[in-house]
């Protein structure tokens, strides 16, 4: 609170003070939100994340193993 | 009964500010009490605790009154005089005056009591009270202030109200802090700062909807140009917009999200396709795997697209390819990835006609610099809507890159390089829409790693998977790879190390023909960590010895046992496997050479037995 020598607070400096509130949905359904955006929501929807990419280059890597395998 | 009328001293004891009660004091005295002429002293005890002391003057002939008619007088607000019972016709006009002018003083003293000496010491309390604030010392200050509340002057005590308030919020006293807040805000609903005060803690509190009214009544009185209760109204529309989606009211979640982005400060945050009925449900579908209902829904929206604004047109029929696209990525039916790449090209260039959908993924030394970085925020700052449409490209490219990868992966057969071409290009884009997004590092260097034909596409592919571990991917694979390239790095560096080791003990061996060792530097000087034959004088020095054969053999197999190890952490290097062949063959002609002196020794030996036996035997006959 800014006060100057014996000034008295204004109110505004008090509502300065205040912790500000952070915007958190998590509590009021955020994740229903998620689900509304579709633009937003590709890769979620498409359930492509670092495991699943991963995992195809893995199978792509076997799979090219197994074939030069076979032509062998 | 002889009732005082006296208006100044009848408002004694009423909060400042309010007008005064229009009673009556009545100085009645006990039946048969009577009143002898005289003078007496009168003590009035005021509410506030202090004290007025007067004197009654009783003049004439004392009458004794009777049980039913107690003695009193009425002063009239006009100084008149009434005779309201039995009184003693004879002095009661003096006593009468006498008594009139009595509580006149009276009431001087307690009408300057109260407008001057109250108001003067409940300032001083109030100041001393709000000077707690300073020092942010709530628990003093809150029972000071209450205290003095109710005699202060109308423009202290409103503010006395407000500190009251802010200092219960303080010391979370919630439920006090509201009651009193929402009382000071019904009487006077234009006071911004009770009103946000009142907003915040019920905000604190989640109960939104009732933030939301002396948040509208603050707008109204102006006071939205403070950031704080901008923002704060912006947080509370926000959180009831999230409630109206869960509860299925999308229409009044999207007004409320409206609200939001007109109060501009969690615009980032709200959802762009909240205003289009078929994408919240067939993004809904899309989330619950129905893939019948998605379509349903996102072929009604290309049905829908042609009676939309023009302005919404073609992201809505982005929406609608990118919506289909995803419900064929999830039925994942055979032959279905070219119908995914089918449509989200088409969503990509409805979302941006003159975007590339092919790219080459950029030499390394290509990679954008902090200037160009700028350069490219500039340039997204200045296109409006630029930056949700990188991301969704970003998102489209990337899906476009795994389910090449994802048909790879079944249909394994031939044209690798052109296979991996065709994979790295689809993420090449996701890379230009995002240089922050470390997915398409993590899956091109992977990708470039595990197919790399020679050290020098290796080095390139961990240097991609290193800026992805960079930019935040800590993949178990990811990390795996990255720490057997650095494993390799150093073993090669103590291999080079070693053999510069043997390579010097070799040039400086006196027992090997100059002419060998100067064409074995000559050779390897083009390297920078071998110098030249001119730069090492010190070889010109060694002195040179014909070896024996077994110094020979010595030299040649510690040779072959330090190249050995050398080859042990490049064993699967073809590179190497010509001197592999060599090292074998050295051996064999080591084995060789060492049988050849065998075979000389033996020889000589003969030679010696020959020439002895004949020589000697000749001696022994002639001695």
């Amino acid at each position: 609170m800014t006060v100057l020598g014996r000034r008295e607070p204004v109110p505004a400096e008090c509502l300065d003070e205040l912790p500000s509130l952070e915007l958190d949905v998590s509590a009021d359904g955020g994740d229903e939100l998620s689900r509304v955006e579709l633009r937003r929501a590709v890769l979620s929807i498409a359930e492509v994340d670092h495991i699943a990419e991963v995992d195809l280059v893995s199978a792509v890597v076997d799979a090219m193993a197994d074939e030069s395998d076979g032509e062998e | 009964m002889i009732v005082l009328s006296l208006p100044a001293v009848l408002g004694f004891g009423v909060a400042a500010g309010e007008s005064a009660d229009p009673g009556s004091t009545t100085i009645t005295l006990p039946p048969g009490v009577a009143v002898p002429p005289g003078t007496y002293p009168v003590t009035l005890a005021v509410p506030d605790g202090s004290e007025v002391v007067a004197t009654v003057v009783v003049a004439g002939e004392p009458v004794a009154p009777t049980s039913e008619q107690p003695l009193s007088g009425v002063a009239t607000s006009s100084g008149g005089v009434e005779n309201a019972g039995t009184t003693d016709g004879g002095g009661g006009f003096g006593v009468l005056v006498a008594i009139l002018a009595t509580l006149a003083v009276v009431g001087v003293g307690l009408l300057v009591h109260r407008l001057v000496v109250v108001p003067r010491r409940s300032s001083r309390d109030y100041t001393g009270a709000v000077a707690l604030f300073a020092k942010h010392d709530y628990r003093r200050a809150l029972p000071a202030l209450t205290r003095i509340e109710t005699t202060l002057p109308e423009r202290l005590r409103r503010r006395a109200r407000f500190y009251i308030a802010f200092a219960l919020v303080r010391l979370d006293e919630f439920d006090e802090a509201e009651h009193r807040l929402a009382a000071v805000h019904r009487e006077d609903p234009a006071d911004v700062d009770v009103a946000y005060l009142l907003a915040y803690v019920r905000a604190t509190r989640r109960d939104y909807d009732g933030a939301e009214p002396p948040l509208a009544a603050l707008e109204k009185a102006g006071g939205l140009t403070s950031g704080r209760a901008r923002k704060l109204y912006g947080l509370v529309q926000y959180h009831r917009a999230v409630v109206a989606v869960r509860t299925g009211r999308i229409d009044a979640a999207a007004e409320l999200f409206g609200q939001v982005e007109r109060l501009g400060d969690y615009v980032d945050r709200v959802p762009a396709d909240l205003r289009n009925h078929h994408v919240v449900l067939g993004a809904r579908a899309l989330f619950d795997k129905d893939v019948v209902g998605a379509r349903r829904q996102f072929e009604g929206l290309e049905l829908a697209v042609p009676s939309l604004p023009e302005s919404e047109r073609e992201v809505m029929a982005a929406l609608a390819d990118l919506g289909l696209a995803l419900a064929a990525w999830i039925e994942n039916a055979p032959g279905g990835a070219d119908r995914v790449e089918t449509l989200l090209v088409s969503a990509a260039r409805r979302l941006r006609p003159d975007g590339a959908v092919e790219a080459e993924w950029p030499d390394p030394s290509a990679e954008p610099s902090i200037a160009d970085r700028v350069g490219e925020l500039n340039e997204q700052g200045e296109a409006a809507g630029g930056h949700e449409h990188d991301r969704v490209l970003r998102d489209i490219h990337l899906l476009r890159g795994v389910a090449r990868l994802r048909a790879w992966a079944v249909n394994p057969h031939d044209r690798t390089r052109e296979r991996l071409a065709g994979v790295v290009s689809g993420f090449a884009l996701v890379r230009q829409a995002d240089s922050d997004f470390s997915d398409p590092y993590l899956v091109v260097g992977l990708l470039r790693y595990h197919f790399a034909e020679d050290d020098q596409e290796r080095s390139a592919a961990v240097r991609v998977l290193a800026r992805a571990r960079a930019l935040g991917a800590r993949d178990p694979e990811l990390l795996r790879v990255l720490n057997q390239h650095a494993q390799l790095v150093r073993a090669s560096r103590n291999v080079v190390g070693s053999y510069l080791q043997v390579l010097d003990q070799f040039v400086e061996d006196g027992s090997i023909s100059e002419q060998v060792r100067a064409t074995l530097v000559g050779q390897l000087s083009r390297f920078g960590k071998v110098r030249s034959w001119d730069q090492r004088p010190e070889l010109r020095r060694v002195h040179v010895s014909a070896p024996s054969v077994a110094e020979m053999n010595d030299r040649s197999r510690l040779l072959r046992e330090r190249i050995d190890q050398l080859l042990a952490v490049r064993r699967d290097d073809p590179r190497l496997a010509a001197a592999g062949e060599l090292t074998r063959s050295l051996e064999d002609d080591s084995q060789v050479l060492l049988d050849h002196a065998r075979a000389v020794e033996r020889k000589e030996a003969e030679v010696l037995a020959i020439v002895g036996d004949q020589l000697l035997s000749e001696n022994e006959v002639t001695s």
